[in-house]
């Protein structure tokens, strides 16, 4: 019997779905984050192990959109025309122009975006080319780890 | 807004204008049990394990990329020390095991694969003398593979035979690479008190005591930290310098720690460390050169960088222990010289020599680093050069190393191009005096006593 049973054995366990475990086996906690994210559950004689509060949050409801460029009439339009095309809410907006040069960040929530985070910033990316500026979207986490303790 | 415009701001301009990145991301991979009889049959278990386990680290890397807008500059793998998993073949030449080592990597689409390696500081097995009569085969008939040879610690002091016997490693490799002036000693390192989780190439290796396999996180950001302290101007004394670096290397090390910790969560692996090394590439603005000309310093050499770069390290050091859960590697400032522009000028100015680069190395990760000497160096100077290197690690109990191209065909002033991240180097002055009656003696150098620290 295992004693000890990590992230490796869960891994190359054939079973799917439900792992049943001797009593008295001990789990790590690295292989009950794996064995969550992969849906298994596992039971430890016949109790079912409680799934670990996750190292990392759930994956980010908001991203950071970021343009930059020279100003002209209707880049917000432009721009907030593709995210309400793709079902992306702006929870927040700010922009300044100094000396015609255009920038504007926006926190949008793509917890019910229509597309791929990618596809998103593609169709985003391509807007950016029509409008003559630099579009920029990246997941929220990068702001509030770089710069919140 | 939960951040402030100037945040989100200095977060693109740190990605756009500085160079920040993410210089790589190296999978651990285990191959004891890629372990048999012969090197046909360990070079097919480890293309096998390789192709299957690390198939996702290079899309892993790219969605990565995409989702967080932080560019991840290297896809790497590190393997088990190569001597222990083919010490047990029949063959004496481990070469076709560097063959399939190459041929996993370039399927995969990955830079580097670390991990030819042998660790000697005490003494040799039979796969370790396998091993490093390899070297010079292995590396010139492969693209990809890097090899290591850890000869020093400051618990079993230092292999002079294998020292010895690196210099003529060395030689020979660049000999078989002459066509690319030396290409392969680029990829070659000799270590003192080496590290199990390096993530940074040519020197990564998978420890015997890690996981199955393990992500580790190289961060860099030389640009960043640049401006920072450019930005501070002249007036700024040492503690606000210290101050302005720590803080920037927290912003750093958090973006790898948040990449390092998302890469491990979806390849499935264990997350190893964060490697708190400023690596500069050659690009113009990512040179760790420019920083400490930037604290003052006419160039990279001058008196006085040897302080400088200790401030540098120790304040990168205190920002990123903070930033990161688990820090290891190297953890240091690099210094390589082919691979920063800064460096490569100061070098080409006769501003920094190969004396001044070692006393540097007393103070920051790793060692001599990617220096081009001339080509008619002999071995046994090319040895005690390493001895050097190897003594100042043991004694003040750190990673030191030596990463020497002794560029065939050419003399001091030229200058080799190797392209790439690996850069261009010029080639630099080795003393004249010889060292051959020293490096013979042969034996174990004794490790220092631990106590009497002064």
């Amino acid at each position: 019997m295992d004693i000890l049973v990590t992230l490796d054995t869960i891994k190359n366990c054939s079973e799917k779905g439900v792992l049943k475990l001797p009593p008295g086996s001990l789990v790590t906690k690295e292989a009950r984050i794996f064995a969550a994210s992969r849906g298994i559950k596992i039971y430890v004689g016949d109790d079912l192990l409680k799934e670990p509060f996750p190292i990392n949050s759930p994956p980010a409801k908001k991203a950071v959109i970021s343009v930059i460029g020279e100003d002209r009439v209707g880049i917000i339009a432009g721009i907030s025309d593709v995210l309400a095309k793709n079902n992306v809410n702006i929870l927040d907006i700010t922009q300044t122009s100094i000396e015609g040069l255009f920038t504007m960040i926006m926190v949008v929530d793509i917890s019910r975006c229509a597309v791929s985070f990618e596809e998103l910033k593609k169709f985003l990316e391509e807007r950016g080319k029509d409008l003559d500026v630099r579009v920029d979207a990246q997941r929220e986490e990068v702001f509030r780890f770089m710069h919140r303790i | 807004m939960s951040f402030s415009r100037d945040e989100i701001i200095e977060t693109i301009r740190m990605v756009q204008a500085e160079n920040l990145d993410i210089r790589t991301i190296t999978l651990g991979v285990s191959l004891t049990d890629c372990q048999g009889e012969s090197t046909a049959e360990v070079a097919e278990k480890i293309y096998r394990k390789l192709t299957r386990v690390a198939d996702k680290l290079v899309p892993v890397a790219k969605e990565l990329e995409a989702e967080f807008g932080i560019p991840i500059v290297n896809k790497r793998i590190a393997v088990t020390p190569i001597a222990i998993v083919a010490g047990s073949c029949r063959e004496k030449d481990l070469t076709p095991i560097a063959k399939a080592m190459d041929r996993a990597a370039e399927e995969l689409n990955i830079d580097f694969i670390g991990g030819f390696s042998a660790l000697v500081q005490k003494g040799f097995t039979q796969g370790d003398i396998k091993l490093i009569n390899s070297i010079p085969e292995a590396l010139s008939s492969t693209e990809r593979v890097c090899a290591s040879v850890n000869v020093a610690s400051s618990r079993a002091g230092i292999n002079m035979d294998a020292v010895y016997a690196m210099g003529h490693i060395i030689k020979k490799t660049a000999e078989l690479t002459a066509a690319r002036d030396g290409i392969g000693c680029a990829k070659l390192v000799v270590f003192a008190n080496a590290v199990e989780d390096n993530p940074f190439m040519a020197g990564a290796y998978h420890g015997p005591g890690e996981a199955e396999a393990t992500v580790n996180i190289g961060i860099s950001g030389p640009g960043v930290v640049n401006t920072v302290v450019r930005r501070l101007g002249e007036g700024a004394d040492f503690g606000e310098l210290a101050e302005a670096v720590k803080r920037t290397a927290f912003k750093i090390t958090r973006a790898g720690e948040l990449i390092g910790r998302e890469a491990a969560r979806r390849l499935g692996a264990s997350f190893g460390i964060i490697d708190l090394s400023l690596a500069p590439t050659p690009a113009a603005g990512d040179s760790i050169a420019n920083i400490l000309e930037a604290m003052g310093l006419e160039r990279c050499g001058a008196p006085g960088t040897t302080a400088a770069l200790m401030i540098l390290n120790d304040a990168v050091k205190k920002g990123g222990a903070m930033a990161a859960s688990y820090v290891g590697g190297l953890s240091g400032a690099f210094i390589p010289v082919s691979e920063d522009a800064g460096m490569i000028r100061a070098a080409e100015e006769g501003a920094l020599s190969i004396e001044k680069l070692e006393a540097m190395t007393s103070v920051c990760s790793v060692g001599l680093d990617m220096i081009a000497i001339p080509g008619d160096t002999s071995p046994e100077t090319i040895a005690a050069i390493i001895a050097d290197e190897m003594a100042i690690g043991v004694v003040n109990k750190k990673t030191t190393a030596v990463r020497i191209i002794p560029a065939p065909g050419k003399k001091a002033g030229d200058s080799v191009e190797f392209g790439g991240l690996l850069g261009r180097a010029p080639v630099m002055p080795v003393s004249r005096f010889d060292s051959s009656v020293f490096v013979k003696r042969g034996g174990r150098i004794p490790p220092p006593i631990q106590s009497l620290v002064n």
